[in-house]
């Protein structure tokens, strides 16, 4: 089903609705993969390599900047990029975004727009 | 019988051999329980002060516990052999003991002064031991000159002038470093002058009765037992004190540990709030997004405009909810700022918000002088400026003006943003910071809003320690002006 020259997206959303929509946003363009919940999260990370992540923060039995940090530390993963999504939209979220290495951040709600092309930015 | 014969029975049985007897073990009792609330105390709070007082009220202790041995074999088993040697070691220990409570009443000084405690005892106690020399030496050739008594010198007469020299010198140490903390001062020199007194009237009459008026020896009794008693009442009221303090801190660490808990739960339950309602509207977005956008199959221009109300009242309620939660944590007693420097010109300048102003072919005229620095929360500064522009935005007709002006003055600067709208009625002006007041007749029905924005506005204004004021005639304008201390006073 992997398209040749297609960059790979992993989705780390609880929401299936959410994650859903975000997957019929990027899945033209891009070969998405989906996790709900933190650790599922982590592990696929650690198989696909993605070249992007899709990160929410509010996340089962592990965090999205808890995510974010491992990655970060793991020479092997610290290049796929990070897209923090979340609904926590204070400076301080943002700013801890930030210390744990986040490419770019997302306040939920968005236009499906906004998150394609933020996206493609990353990506490009 | 009379009070007057009951007190001279009372003093007369204390002057008999029994009467110390009963007296010193009532001491003996006394001291071994005031040891053990130390010691008891001591255990949980190894402080050095406490390690003092235990040294000396358990040579007190063993002081009058020889006392009362030898009282006790005088009275039931007339044990004279041993009179003598008892009486040396009951005097010797006495003085040591004496120095020692003395030590450790005035060991906060010695803290206080730095001094370390060994060298200070070892000091003190050969200064006292000379000067009691002295003395003695002075006693001795007074009743020399008188031709009185000199047997038990050595062990009676020069002891009562060791305890006088130890006690009133130490009485003289506390008076004369006023300047340092000892807590129950008064009562401590009292203690010791008091105690001073049985010596002092023991000299006299050996002195003047070579040691035989009986009136005399019996006066000298109640007083070590009185001085004894203060003693005990400041160690008590030392204990006592420990342990208020003690229990206030726990209550106030628990207090604290209370308080912190609930401003957790209440920042959780506006996290999770945050989360909750959020993340349907994000669902609602995307999906109405989706359709709109033909991504689902191609729409009717009817249904197009359809998904356009349903998207905008989406943006509409995720407005509220955000500034909800922004007003929830302004209110919160976490709400804090953070401060920094920046140029007000640049908030200012936004072309977004400007942009806003000018579909609704509104003038916007900045008066913002540039490098206006101001220290402030740069994002809620900024938030200030967005719903008093906006608002500004919704109530002025079209070809009308907004006008944005700051300037510093000496210690402070000021804000404003006016506009040339309908205005407000005078009455309306009270209220209008109020949670989810509108002034209706000043806001048309197509225009949105909850009444929150400029509750926002003045909750950041309040936690800045700004001022807040609105000037507003009907059918000339509105004008918000806010000033806020310059430097990071907040």
């Amino acid at each position: 089903m992997a398209a040749k020259g297609k960059k790979s997206v992993l989705i780390i959303e609880d929401e299936v609705n959410i994650a859903n929509a975000q997957r019929m946003i990027l899945g033209d363009e891009f070969n998405v993969s989906v996790a709900h919940d933190g650790d599922t999260g982590l592990e696929k990370i650690r198989k696909l390599r993605p070249d992007l992540i899709v990160l929410d923060l509010m996340l089962p039995n592990r965090g999205g900047y808890d995510i974010c940090f491992n990655l970060r530390q793991d020479p092997k993963l610290k290049d796929i990029k990070v897209l923090m999504v979340t609904a926590l939209n204070q400076p301080v979220d943002y700013d801890k975004g930030v210390m744990v290495g986040t490419d770019a951040y997302l306040t939920k709600p968005f236009e499906p727009q906004q998150l394609l092309s933020a996206v493609r930015k990353l990506l490009s | 019988m009379t009070l007057a014969q009951l007190l001279h029975g009372f003093f007369n049985f204390l002057g008999t051999t029994e009467g110390e007897l009963l007296k010193t073990a009532v001491e003996l009792i006394f001291f071994t329980i005031v040891d053990y609330m130390i010691i008891s105390e001591w255990t949980r709070n190894r402080k050095k002060e406490l390690k003092f007082l235990i040294i000396a009220f358990s040579a007190l202790a063993v002081d009058k516990l020889f006392a009362v041995y030898f009282l006790a074999t005088f009275v039931f088993a007339n044990a004279h052999a041993h009179f003598w040697t008892l009486n040396i070691v009951d005097n010797f220990l006495e003085i040591i003991a004496l120095f020692l409570v003395a030590n450790a009443f005035v060991y906060p000084i010695m803290r206080q002064k730095g001094l370390r405690a060994k060298r200070f005892m070892a000091d003190h106690f050969i200064l006292i031991a000379a000067v009691s020399f002295v003395f003695s030496l002075f006693a001795l050739s007074i009743l020399d000159l008188k031709g009185g008594s000199l047997q038990d010198f050595w062990t009676n007469t020069s002891i009562n002038v060791a305890e006088v020299v130890v006690l009133l010198y130490y009485a003289g140490y506390i008076i004369v470093n006023q300047k340092y903390h000892l807590k129950y001062k008064t009562n401590i020199v009292a203690a010791f002058i008091i105690y001073t007194l049985t010596p002092v009237i023991n000299l006299f009459n050996i002195v003047l009765y070579d040691n035989m008026n009986r009136s005399l020896s019996v006066a000298a009794h109640p007083f070590p037992f009185i001085s004894l008693l203060i003693f005990v009442q400041v160690i008590y009221l030392k204990l006592v004190d420990k342990a208020t303090l003690q229990d206030s801190l726990k209550r106030s660490q628990q207090m604290y540990a209370r308080e912190k808990e609930v401003s957790k739960l209440k920042d959780d339950f506006v996290s999770t709030v945050s989360h909750e309602l959020k993340t349907p509207l994000t669902s609602m977005k995307l999906y109405t997004g989706l359709l709109r956008d033909g991504r689902l199959g191609s729409l009717t221009n009817k249904q197009k405009d359809a998904l356009k109300v349903v998207n905008g009242e989406t943006d509409r309620l995720n407005n509220l909810i955000t500034d909800l939660l922004d007003l929830s944590r302004l209110e919160s007693k976490k709400a804090k700022l953070n401060l920094s420097e920046f140029d007000l010109d640049e908030i200012v300048r936004d072309e977004l918000y400007l942009n806003i102003a000018k579909r609704e072919s509104i003038r916007t005229r900045i008066d913002v002088p540039t490098n206006c620095y101001v220290t402030a929360d740069r994002d809620k500064i900024k938030q200030v400026f967005i719903n008093l522009f906006n608002n500004a935005v919704k109530f002025t007709p079209p070809k009308g003006t907004i006008t944005v002006s700051a300037r510093l003055r000496d210690a402070d600067w000021e804000f404003a943003v006016s506009d040339n709208g309908k205005g407000i009625g005078k009455d309306k002006l009270p209220k209008l910071f109020d949670k989810f007041f509108q002034a209706e007749d000043y806001m048309t029905r197509t225009k949105g809003g909850f009444g929150l924005g400029l509750a926002i506005v003045k909750g950041i204004v309040d936690l800045h320690k700004g001022k807040i004021s609105v000037d507003s005639e009907p059918g000339k304008g509105t004008r918000f002006s806010i000033v806020f201390p310059k430097m990071s006073r907040y």
